[in-house]
């Protein structure tokens, strides 16, 4: 070979070597030019979520109820979260300690100022300040806001690109919830009902205390509860609101077999019923719940009422007959979700009158063997105190976006009739009776007149049949003051021991929480 | 010494080659840097500066070259061979690095490499060598043409720069390729750095190695020369994991990451997957000057250097990388022909050298960003930002035009 030759050779290799990077370039620049396209975007650009103020919630005059904070998370490169929402200096603290590589992330945290104020009510949110209960629950969609998006160009450590494009979606702030909850009624509410449970050694309690006027809830105390800033360190049974269950309601049903009647004609409330001790309907026998110490052969459908006698109700309810029956109490809302506001609200349960057992006529007339939510029992017993209209109850009144820009109001929008205005005044009248001369006495507040009616129901056997021994929960329903009632409320006492009337538990927490409330909306008294 | 007509004799390809190779140069570096020192608030033409300023230094070598007549460089080449071995060794003892690496003498500001120039020094003592024994075919001969690649290789091997080391083994099979050496020496050579390749798979070398001895056997070698190629593969193969066990941990991992570069994609294979996005990304056209992401973005470290490719094939795209191919091409072509129109052996030697060492640089160079070679840092010729590189390259230059303007004898 000689020199010509081997040049030849080293130019070959050359335009070989140079051929072969040729065909790499069409390779990577045009034939999968696509692919390290979306690769080189996919790496450069990232997402970051700005996470959404959470609105605020507030009760009816602007007292903060829920709040959000500035608090410092540390994080643990590679490894996740070392600890959440802690204080800017044990934060600072935690990261000087930890040997990995950390930092400190600025996080909002949901805060309770009234601690257990109003806290089945309210409910509270997760880590990551989602509604898990209540009306933090119920309401998130507009409390949790949109959070913002912001694609920046970054380096491969993440530092925003220098004069980098930003696509930004901004986000926008939770709008502010104003309950209709009056946080000094539901103060003395909740104290009320603590100090009764307390004394009667009760499971639990309920209070529920509505403005007759507007159907606003005012209170809404359920004990015992918990403390939302700290949840989980409380039985998850108590996060459950539990007047969003149904209950036997017991004698305070018998209003609504009363006004059934009355509406139908039926009776008026001097119309005589025959004083039994008990009346067998359908094969079972029905005793009163005590012995009727009245003279006499016969008692008045307002007699029958104060003393809250069994038999009484039963035979207004014969009159009355399964059809007709359950056509009012189908009227009065019983069995259909009254929509006040939380989620997990029951519908009670109330069986068409076809499928009713023989006896079941007369159970229902004093309240058992059918089950109602406090706040259908409310919402029927408002339309006494308002001329026959029912009130939807309201848990909230205004949604508010932090720019003003939407505002949602919630008001009554049914005003559906449930008994005729001449049949109101008649409930009045029996129901003040009731607090005059019955068994509605201990909730006789000074100065106005008072309407109202006990209930001392038998605890069903849950999940079986019949009734526990023993066991009562007692009630009382009422408003006043009579001739323009401005508060209506609901005491619900579960399983008091010793005494477990619902005069003497419920009455006298009816009393002292509506007396504070009528005093506090100044009420003007109607009676001397 | 020189003249008019003698500039006229100058190879004008490579004068405008090289021009344009330079200028495309000091716009890939402003782009890879602009947006780094911006962003630390520093004078965003810092590094084009600096490689101006290299760049007149290197144009001084180019004029001194050029003016020298190359002839006197072979009465050198033994005075440049030792001075290069000292330089070599006393960087080993100067420590004077960062990140494992010793490859720098810093003199006030400016560091220099001395592995860069020690390059076309080995060009030169080779050339000088085989203008001595044009024809190689004594055992002797071969075992000091080793000697003579093996100190440098092994104490830039040391440093280490995996990269010019290799350099010396390629421009040594280049410069054998274009003497009249025998084809059993090339075979010599070659053969056991083929071994180097297929001794991982153990059965596959084993083939190999019976291949060799068969094609031995048809050519009816002598005994010498059967012990001496089969000897020195397996020498190679048994000495491989020893060698694969001093090579530093990043080195180890950039060969894994080469052979299976999905692996660790944010690990060692990370230069070559962020080059490969860069150049695929670019497409026919490129995303132009300053808009390419991965490059202002800085998804290659130390872009400006070894991987400026990237950035051209980013930013301008097929075409760009094209045009930079067609300049390398037209340099390696010029080379070889002042190589094949030289007067005497010794410019013949010395051409080819160059053209060897220029094109394995840029095939070494542009086939690592590609991903289809192990990133080892090399730089690429005339482009990379790196005044000693920019220096060697300046110089090969200057020898090259020197050859060509002494093509002739100058009748009077």
């Amino acid at each position: 070979m000689d020199n010509k030759n081997r040049i030849l050779i080293l130019l070959t290799i050359f335009v070989f070597v140079f051929v072969l990077i040729i065909i790499r370039l069409f390779d990577l620049q045009i034939l999968r030019h696509k692919f390290f396209e979306t690769r080189s975007h996919e790496q450069r650009t990232r997402l970051i979520r700005l996470a959404a103020q959470r609105g605020d919630i507030f009760d009816r005059n602007g007292n903060i109820l829920s709040t959000s904070i500035d608090t410092y998370s540390v994080y643990l490169h590679k490894k996740g979260w070392l600890a959440r929402k802690l204080a800017g200096p044990s934060a600072e603290e935690l990261k000087k300690k930890e040997p990995g590589e950390t930092s400190i992330l600025k996080e909002k945290k949901r805060i309770y100022p009234k601690g257990r104020l109003a806290a089945q009510v309210l409910g509270f949110v997760g880590i990551d300040n989602q509604g898990l209960s209540g009306i933090e629950l119920a309401f998130d969609e507009y409390l949790k806001g949109r959070e913002g998006q912001v694609i920046t160009e970054g380096d491969p450590r993440g530092r925003e690109l220098y004069g980098a494009l930003r696509e930004i979606s901004p986000g926008e702030d939770g709008m502010n919830l104003t309950l209709s909850i009056d946080e000094n009624i539901q103060y003395v509410a909740e104290r009320e009902i603590e100090n009764q449970i307390k004394k009667y050694k009760a499971l639990s309690g309920t209070c529920i205390v509505m403005d007759a006027k507007s159907g606003e809830i005012l209170a809404l105390a359920s004990k015992p509860d918990f403390n939302p800033n700290s949840y989980r360190q409380t039985n998850k049974k108590l996060w459950h609101p539990r007047f969003l269950d149904p209950y036997e309601p017991g004698s305070t049903f018998k209003l609504i077999t009363v006004a059934a009647a009355l509406g139908e004609g039926l009776v008026e409330p001097d119309s005589k019923l025959k004083s039994m001790e008990k009346i067998t309907v359908g094969g079972k026998t029905i005793e009163n719940a005590h012995p009727i110490d009245l003279p006499g052969r016969y008692i008045t459908v307002s007699e029958m009422l104060e003393e809250s006698i069994n038999t009484g109700a039963v035979q207004v309810g014969l009159k009355l007959g399964p059809e007709k029956f359950y056509r009012h109490i189908e009227n009065f809302g019983f069995g259909e979700r009254t929509g006040f506001g939380l989620w997990g609200e029951s519908k009670g349960i109330i069986r068409n009158w076809k499928r009713w057992n023989k006896p079941d006529i007369a159970m229902i007339t004093f309240g058992q063997t059918i089950a109602v939510t406090p706040m259908q029992l409310l919402s029927a017993v408002s339309s006494f105190a308002n001329d026959g209209i029912m009130l939807t109850p309201l848990l909230v009144k205004k949604i508010e976006s932090v720019d003003g820009k939407f505002i949602k109001v919630f008001t009554q929008e049914k005003n559906k009739r449930a008994v005729s205005d001449k049949v109101s005044k008649k409930m009045k009248k029996l129901m003040h009776n009731v607090v005059m001369d019955g068994t509605g006495k201990p909730a006789k507040i000074e100065g106005f007149a008072v309407c109202g009616k006990t209930g001392t129901a038998q605890k069903a056997i849950a999940g079986g049949r019949g009734y526990m021994k023993d066991h009562y929960i007692a009630s009382f329903i009422g408003f006043a003051p009579m001739d323009n009632p401005r508060i209506i409320a609901l005491v619900i006492i579960d399983d008091p021991k010793g005494k477990y009337w619902g005069s003497t538990v419920c009455g006298p927490v009816f009393k002292n929480v509506v007396e504070y409330s009528l005093r506090y909306m100044n009420a003007k008294p109607d009676m001397l | 010494m020189i003249n008019l007509r003698m500039l006229k004799l100058s190879d004008l390809w490579l004068w405008g080659v090289t021009g344009a190779l330079l200028l495309i140069g000091l716009f890939a570096i402003f782009s890879c840097t602009y947006a780094m020192q911006a962003k630390q608030g520093l004078d965003s033409l810092l590094y084009v500066k600096r490689q101006l300023f290299s760049f007149l230094v290197g144009a001084g070598g180019l004029i001194i070259f050029a003016y020298l007549d190359y002839k006197h460089l072979r009465k050198m080449a033994p005075f440049l061979y030792i001075g290069m071995v000292i330089l070599l060794v006393g960087i080993l003892f100067s420590g004077g690095g960062a990140g494992g690496a010793q490859r720098w003498f810093q003199i006030g500001a400016f560091s220099f490499q001395p592995s860069e120039l020690s390059k076309i020094i080995m060009v030169i003592a080779l050339a000088t060598y085989f203008t001595a024994r044009t024809k190689i075919r004594k055992f002797w001969d071969a075992l000091f043409l080793l000697g003579l690649v093996g100190i440098p290789f092994l104490l830039i091997f040391k440093q280490p720069d995996l990269g010019t080391a290799l350099v010396f083994v390629f421009i040594l099979i280049g410069m054998l390729a274009a003497s009249d050496s025998s084809p059993k020496l090339l075979i010599l050579l070659i053969t056991p750095m083929l071994s180097i390749v297929v001794r991982p798979f153990l059965y596959v070398w084993i083939v190999y190695l019976l291949i060799i001895a068969l094609t031995l056997f048809l050519t009816r070698a002598s005994v010498w020369d059967w012990i001496l190629i089969l000897g020195l593969n397996i020498a190679v193969g048994i000495a491989m994991p020893y060698i694969w066990e001093m090579l530093k941990g990043y080195q180890r991992q950039r060969i894994i990451a080469f052979l299976n570069p999905g692996l660790d994609p944010y690990g060692a294979g990370y230069h070559s997957m962020q080059s490969k996005i860069a150049i695929g990304s670019g497409g026919v056209f490129g995303k132009g000057f300053l808009r390419g992401t991965q490059t202002q973005l800085q998804f290659i470290p130390e872009q400006h250097s070894d991987f400026i490719f990237s950035a051209i094939g980013e930013e301008f795209g097929l075409i760009g990388t094209s045009v930079l191919l067609f300049l390398y091409s037209v340099f390696v072509w010029r080379a070889v022909i002042i190589a094949g129109e030289a007067i005497d052996l010794f410019g013949k030697f010395l051409a080819s050298g160059i053209a060897v060492m220029m094109a394995f640089h840029v095939f070494a160079n542009i086939g690592m960003t590609l991903g289809l070679l192990p990133v080892v840092g090399m730089p690429l010729p005339f482009v990379s930002f790196g005044g000693s590189s920019l220096l060697m390259n300046m110089i090969s230059v200057g020898i090259l035009q020197s050859i060509s303007m002494r093509r002739q004898k100058i009748i009077f």
